[in-house]
Formats: structure tokens, sequence, C-alpha cells
């Protein structure tokens, strides 16, 4: 069983052979005459104000959770997709389908209490 | 004569990722030409027969380029980023059946790097480290337009990303397996493909594609007019064609998954005896097709709004795809099989 | 998993048995979506108290009734007399809670919803805890009963205080939580499996118990449940957190928390090694040392109660002691235990609740100072209070008395007699400072900085909830014999 993740191995040490190669290549070949002016953070050619080490929006922050939130669910999601064609043939189908609605029926009272308490807004 | 395994799986390693990079490079031609096709222009045409050369050109420069650093990054993380964003897109690559099984005398070989029972939850589980690359290039490069252009892509990509595991689920309860070969084995005769039973999903997941991929209508990490060139602004040279390359493969890596997991992978319609390399051309010509739609909708349609953008995502895309997991579950569950 | 499996995992006897958690479960997330909704103020009231009504209900049947389903979902869960007394207690200390709380919050009454929402969950945590036969299940309780009272206990967003007891009680319950499975992970690692049913056999207990990891995988799990039950030496977030929370949820965290890790902590009784018991009694001692000797010194009456309920704690660790050491009558412990708590519900609910009313009319209402001269001010309100607090300190003709009572005679029959006796000493120092409670109350004028006599009624539900909690105090002090017989 595990020898089938063997190629993938091989495989990612090739990928990250490539990724790597490629910044140490352009390190070494491209030119490097760095001037104050150059190394400026780029704001439309203005001096910069400030830091960007700025503080955000809290949209972003929600928006992460939530997706932590769903993202769960789906991943409890998997066993059930997988295995929802041998349980329903095994002849528990019904049941099956019942708890799992149950499941996301709560996932999506919580959808739509975000919705509704206006956390999907983006434009408030 | 004797062929050892590892020389094979490493021939196919280098065929496949050759096949994949070269894909993406392309792809950056593909990209000038029919922009400049639907603009009636001519596009790139010196470097080569039709300016096929011309990604090689490009790749040269860019490794003469100079590297900038900007005053004030987080060095580690800014040099490091940009292989984080590619390298997870190339990987997922490992799992796709770019076709059959190839008989050559004694050996058959499954056309895919590697063979694995869990590839749709490694392709997903690794696609989802590519927000690391965008979200990490976007901080570290200490510019408000980095900042600002990799805060967005990654609440889109991660918005959308719940829309499409759950499409993909829905193919994976009809099919019973998370394993790609046994999908697009299971549909040898174009009135098995998944479209036919998964149209909604097919639909939300090829839109769902762009989003992933910060693709155009939804390239807000880009976004020029407002981000100049949203988290990759500070990039240049090598680092800067990575993200580009990470971006290529992605959409190339989707668009593979998009024919495998909808379309047949390599079934060839009304022949289901096709030899091998039929099936491969086949495979390559439906994930061309999701290829060349990137490039359609990128010079047809004009840009979202970022708030429309999200509303589409968490008001309609995820209750829609929920809905369809659950309705494909009923008829599971009560017997349509 | 195979289908048979399934089969009998949704047994008639398992919903029976989950059937008060469904109720729980089903009417918070009708009042989350009735939130939604502009419904009146009265008809989310009916919805919570029709919620908490059926899962008492529910539960009361299954005491009351002929079979109990007993072991379910797979060895996981289990549904007897005991988890559904558990279970009264549990809707009871809640429902005390949600009453209190009515007219608490008036001033910044925004998501006075959510509060209700979170209350409903933290029962259904409880349940969950109560009844869990399987760590993961435990945990999933716990974690349904903690995340809730987080939020709970930072609710008056716009102080700085309750803030700050939310943050401390999140940060410290985060780690008991991650304690607690680090704890799991090394059970599993020597038994393969998560049910405590492993430790009912003799012959495989004593080889789990053989284990080093096995031993630091129990002394985790013990430490993180006497993080939620406050013991020494994990008592120190309680004085903050307690003080700092909106009262109705200190008196919610005082009581439900506290038993739903003690009914856990019962049901696993057989994971602590025999040899253990004297630590326990050591342990026990110094946190009713220590809850006691802190509470003597407090001007603030719920950093009291806070001290106290460190005492009360070790109370009931003294008692479990004595059934590790092995008490010679079967289940006298548990009976203890869950007299010990019903009877505290009662006392440290309603003190939390009378306090949560006076608290209303200034913020200083809960020190010493602001109690002084209330008994002529609101008599009846001065008069539950003594209740309480006589009831606390463990006088004669209280439920607090028999409990303190039962408690230490399951010591004296598991031969700990020096402990016992010691018990009892720091219990008679307890009266110092509960009896100050009182003479401020009745003894003494108010001082020239003390609140103006305050004339406003008391609404409703809260006069309602307080006179429930001195019926209980008394009856369970006068007339116990019903909770007896059904412990």
């Amino acid at each position: 069983m595990l020898e089938s993740y063997a190629p993938i191995l091989i495989y990612a040490a090739v990928v990250i052979g490539f990724a790597v190669a490629n910044l140490v290549i352009s390190d070494l070949l491209g030119r490097k005459r760095r001037t104050i002016d150059k190394d400026r953070p780029y704001e439309s050619g203005m001096t910069p104000e400030g830091s960007a080490r700025v503080r955000l929006s809290i949209h972003f922050y929600l928006v992460a959770v939530l997706f932590i939130l769903f993202d769960v669910e789906s991943i409890f999601l998997v066993p059930w997709a997988v295995s929802a064609r041998a349980l329903s043939e095994a002849g528990v189908g019904p049941i099956v389908f019942a708890e799992i609605s149950l499941f996301v029926g709560v996932l999506a009272i919580g959808l739509a209490y975000v919705w509704r308490k206006g956390g999907l807004e983006w434009d408030r | 004569m004797e062929v050892p395994l590892p020389l094979i799986w490493l021939v196919k390693i280098v065929v496949i990722f050759g096949g994949l990079v070269s894909t993406a490079a392309l792809m950056s031609l593909a990209e000038r030409k029919v922009s400049a096709w639907m603009q009636y222009r001519i596009g790139p045409n010196r470097v080569g027969p039709f300016g096929l050369l011309q990604p090689l050109a490009d790749g040269v420069k860019f490794i003469f380029k100079e590297e900038l650093i900007p005053a004030g990054a987080n060095k580690f993380m800014f040099r490091l980023a940009p292989a984080l964003s590619a390298a997870p897109a190339m990987l997922t690559m490992a799992v796709i059946p770019i076709g059959g099984t190839v008989v050559l005398g004694e050996y058959s070989i499954p056309l895919s790097i590697a063979d694995v029972d869990i590839g749709v939850l490694f392709l997903l589980a690794f696609s989802g480290l590519s927000i690391y690359g965008v979200i990490l290039g976007g901080w570290a490069s200490n510019s408000k337009y980095s900042l600002l252009g990799g805060l967005r892509a990654s609440a889109q990509m991660i918005s959308y990303e719940l829309t499409l595991i759950l499409t993909i689920l829905a193919v994976v309860a009809l099919e019973g397996t998370l394993n790609l070969r046994t999908i697009s084995e299971n549909q040898q005769h174009v009135g098995e493909w998944n479209i036919w039973t998964q149209p909604l999903a097919f639909v939300l997941f090829t839109i769902t594609m762009f989003a992933e991929t910060n693709r155009h209508p939804f390239d807000f990490a880009e976004c020029e007019p407002e981000l100049v060139g949203g988290f990759h602004t500070e990039y240049s040279a090598m680092r800067f064609a990575l993200y580009f390359l990470g971006e290529y493969c992605a959409m190339t890596v989707l668009s593979c998954l998009n024919a495998t997991l909808f379309l047949g992978g390599p079934s060839v319609p009304f022949w289901p005896e096709a030899p091998w390399f039929v099936g491969i051309a086949a495979f390559c010509l439906k994930a061309g097709f999701f290829l060349f739609l990137f490039l359609w909708v990128r010079w047809s349609l004009p840009r979202m709004r970022f708030d429309q953008l999200m509303r589409l995502g968490w008001k309609v895309f995820l209750p829609l795809a929920l809905a369809n997991l659950l309705i494909t579950g009923g008829f599971i569950a009560f017997g349509a099989h | 998993m195979n289908a048979s499996v399934l089969k009998t995992l949704f047994s008639d006897a398992a919903y029976a048995a989950l059937a008060p958690l469904f109720a729980l479960g089903i009417g918070a997330l009708a009042v989350l979506v009735a939130g939604l909704f502009p419904l009146g103020k009265v008809a989310r009231a009916v919805l919570v108290l029709l919620t908490l009504l059926a899962a008492a209900a529910l539960n009361v049947g299954m005491l009351l009734g002929d079979s109990v389903p007993g072991l379910v979902l797979d060895g996981t869960f289990v549904a007897d007399r005991t988890t559904a007394m558990w279970g009264v207690i549990f809707t009871i200390g809640v429902g005390l809670a949600w009453l209190f709380s009515r007219h608490y919050y008036d001033e910044d009454a925004s998501h006075q919803n959510e509060h209700d929402v979170l209350m409903l969950a933290s029962a259904l945590g409880m349940s969950l805890m109560a009844g869990a036969r399987d760590l993961i299940v435990f945990f999933i309780g716990l974690e349904l009963l903690s995340i809730p009272l987080y939020a709970l206990a930072a609710f008056r967003r716009n102080r700085a205080k309750s803030v700050e007891a939310g943050l401390k009680y999140f940060l410290l319950g985060a780690f008991a939580a991650g304690f607690f499975l680090y704890g799991s992970a090394l059970i599993y690692a020597v038994s393969g499996t998560l049910k405590l049913d492993v430790f009912a056999d003799p012959a495989s207990r004593a080889k789990i118990l053989e284990s080093p990891m096995a031993l630091v995988g129990v002394a985790m799990l013990t430490g993180s449940l006497f993080f939620k039950i406050s013991v020494f030496p994990f008592h120190l977030w309680v004085p903050d957190v307690y003080e700092g929370s909106p009262t109705p949820v200190t008196g919610l965290m005082a009581t439900g928390t506290k038993a739903a890790a003690f009914a856990f902590l019962l049901n696993a009784l057989l994971a602590l090694p025999s040899s253990t018991s004297t630590s326990l009694a050591i342990i026990a001692l110094i946190t009713m040392a220590l809850g006691n000797l802190g509470a003597l010194v407090q001007q603030d009456v719920k950093r009291m109660l806070a001290y106290s309920g460190i005492a009360h704690a070790g109370v009931v660790l003294l008692g479990i002691a004595g059934a590790v050491a092995g008490d010679p009558k079967q289940g006298g412990a548990v009976q203890a235990a869950l007299f010990y708590m019903a009877a505290y519900v009662a006392t440290a609910g309603g003190a939390f609740g009378v306090l949560a009313l006076l608290e209303r009319d200034g913020e200083r209402m809960t020190t010493l100072e602001g109690l002084k001269g209330l008994g002529q001010r609101r008599p009846y309100l001065a008069a539950a209070l003594t209740v309480f607090m006589l009831s606390l300190a463990g006088i004669p003709a209280t439920g607090g008395f028999l409990g303190k009572w039962m408690v230490f005679s399951v010591a004296v029959r598991a031969e700990m007699i020096p402990a016992a006796v010691v018990g009892v000493l720091l219990s008679v120092v307890a009266l110092g400072y509960y009896l100050r409670v009182i003479i401020a109350m009745w003894m003494q004028e108010p001082g020239e900085d003390s609140p103006l006599a305050s004339t406003r009624a008391i609404a409703l539900p809260a006069t309602l909830a307080s006179a429930a909690c001195v019926a209980l105090v008394l009856v369970m002090g006068l007339a116990p014999r019903w909770f007896l017989d059904h412990m």
C-alpha cells in the first residue's frame, strides 16, 4: 500500500528541486545594482507613507473563521461521501442519509444565522 | 531484460512534469496570442515560428533580471513565498490520471505518477497549501498593495475552496471512492460521464476554478487599476516568474481535474476501446478546452467587484453546492443505483 | 464501518437515552433561528422555558420509569438513573441562571438571544459529559460546555473586567482542553481504546495502570478535570473569572461546570489507581484550606463565593478520595456527590442570583459594605441570602448540611478518619465568613458610603427563581427522602 506513495516522494523532490533551482540560478546570474530608491516599496512613485504592517479590516478575519467552520464540515463529509454508496447497498441508506442531513442541516442553520446577522456583507 | 520499477516511475515523472511545465509555459504564450486574436492583433510572432519560442526567451530574460527585495521586507519569507505558491500547484499533478493503462509487453503501466486511494484528498490538501505562498508573499513585501492583494486573494481562495470541495464530494459520493483513477475508469462510455448526473456540480466547479486560481473575472489579487500587481507587486525576475508558473500550473491541474471528474478523463466518446494514445489525446483535448476557456473568459468578460465575488461565493455557490450534495446523497440513499 | 454496527447504534434504546440531549439541542437551534425573526421577547422566553422543561421532563421520566436504556452507542454513552439525576440538576442550574439573567442585562441588552442559545448549549454539553463513557464523547461535551461559557463570561463586552474574565477563562481552559487530549492520546496508546470500559475489567485495568505512559495520561486527564472543578493547584483562575463574569453566568459556572466535571470524574473513578487516594485526600484538604482561608479576607461577596466554591470542590474531592480508597457501601460516593452537588446548585445558584439582583442597583452592592442594612431595606432578599449562607456553611436543616455529612461519611467508611476530621474542622473555619455576610445584612447599619435604599421592584422570573432555590435548599435539608431514594 505505502509503496504507491513512493513516486509522489520522488516527484516532490523533483518539484521542490525545480523551484529552488530556479530561485538560486536567478539569484546567481541576475545583476545586482541596488540603490536606495530601487529598494523602496512601490507606492505609485511616491515616497512610501509609513509601514505596510497596518491593521486590517475585520471582514478578512470573519471570512477566515467562517472558512474554518465550513472547511471542517466538509472534512467530516468526506468519510460519508466515500461510504454512502456502500452503506446504501447494505440497506442502511435512509438512516445514514437522515444522519448526514441532520449534520448538514445544523450547519445550514449556522450559515443562515451568519447570513441574516450580516456576517456575509462585505460592504458594511 | 528486467526494467526496475523506479525507472518506470522516473520516466513517468519526467514526461508528466515536463508536460505540465511546458503547458504552463505555452499558456503564457497562448494568453498573448488569444488576446491578440480576439482584439484583431497579431501577438508575439518574432521568436520562432508563430512566436512559439517566446516562452523560452522570456525564461532566459527572467533569469538574468535583477531580483529586488524591498526595504523592510521579511527577507526569508519573501524569498520562500514564490516556491510555496508554485510547488504545491505542481505537486497536485501527481495524482491526475492522464490516461488509462499502457500494456507494453509484460508491463502494464498506469498513466499517472502515483495511483493512490486518497487521490482527491491529496489534491485538495496540497492545492490548499498554495494560499500560504500568496498571503506570505503579500505580507512579507512590506508594501501596501501587496498586503491588500494577498489578503484579498486568500479570502477569495478560501471562500471558493468550500464550493470546490463540496462539488468534488458530490462526484465522490456517486463513485464511492477517492481514487481518481477509479473515478475516471468508471466513465468509459460517454453515457457514464458525471456531467450528465452532476450538471450543477460541473457548472459550479468550472466557475470555481476561475476563483481558485485568481483568474479573470475574479482576479482581485492583481486587479491592476486598484492594486497595481497585487501580492506580487514587489516581485521581479525568477521569483515573479515562479508565481506565474504556479498560477498556470494550478489552472492546468484544475482543468485536468475537471476533465477527470466530469468528462470521463481519457475516455473517447463512442469508442470505448480506443488505444491509450488516443485516450491521452482525448484527455489533453478536454483539459485544453478548459484552459482555452480561461483565456476566452478573460478577454470577454468585465471584472467583478470584490464584494460581488464574496457574495456570489457565500450566498449562492455554497448553499447550492450543499444542496446539490444533499440531493445526491438522497438519490444514493433511496436507491437509484 | 459495516451496516450491522450502524443498526445497533441507532437502536430505540439509543434514541431514548439521547432524548433529553435532543431536546436541548433542538431547543437551542430553535432559539437561534427564532432570533432571526422579529419575534417578541416573550415568545423567545417561552421557547427557552419549553426546552428546559422538556429536557427536565424527559430526565424525570427516566428517573421514575421502570427501565433505563443503559449503555448505548457502542458503549460510549450511558443513560441510567444517575445520569438522569445529573440531567435534572443541570437543567435546574441552567434554568436558575437563565431566570436570574432575565433582567440583569437591561442597560446593554444586545445579543440577548445568543445569550440564551449559549446557555442551552452549555446545558447540552453538561448532559453529554455526565453520560460519557468514552474520552472523546466526554471531550465533545466538555467543549460544548466550555466554549459557550468563554463567550458568556465576556458577555458584557463594554466592561473591561468581563472581557478580562472571558479571556483568562478561555486561555486557561484551552490549556486544560489540550492536557485532556494529550492524556487521552497516551491512554489510547497503551490501551488501544478510548472507552472507560477497559478500566472495568480488573485484569486489563491492572495491565494498563502498570504502564508509566498510561499513568502520565491519567494524571493529565485528572489535571484538566481539576481545572474544571477548580481544585488545588488549578484553582487560581477562579476568583478573577467569577468576579469579572456577569453574575448569572458566574452562578452557572460555579454550579453547572463543577457538577458536570464531577459527574464524569465519578464515572472515571476506576481509572484512578487506589494508591492515589491519599494524595487525592491531601489535595482535597489543601483545596479546602486554601478556599476557606482565601474567602476569609475577601471584601467582595462574589470573590468570597468564588473562594468558597473552591472549598466546596475540595469537600466533594474528599468524598471521591474515599471512593478511590474503597468505600464499602456500593455507590455511596456517587450518591453523596449527587446530593452535595444538587444542594450546591440550589444554594450557590441562588446566592449568585440574589447578588445579580442586587448588582443591578449599583456595582458596589456585591461588597460586604454594600450589604449592610439589607435586612431592613429588602427583608425577603436578605432572608433568602441568609438561608443560602447557612446552607453553604453546612448548618443543620439545610441541604448543605446533609450533603457535607454524606460526603464525610464516605471518607469515614473508607477509614480516612484523620482526613475527615480535618475536613470538618476546616468547615467550621468557613462559618467565619458566611456569618459575616449575615451579620452585615441584619445587624449593621448602612455606612456613610453605602448605596441608597432601592425601591425598584424585583422582576417576576428572579422572584420565582429565588423562591425555588430557598424551597429546594430547605426541602433537601428537612425532607430529603425523595432525593435519597432516587440517587
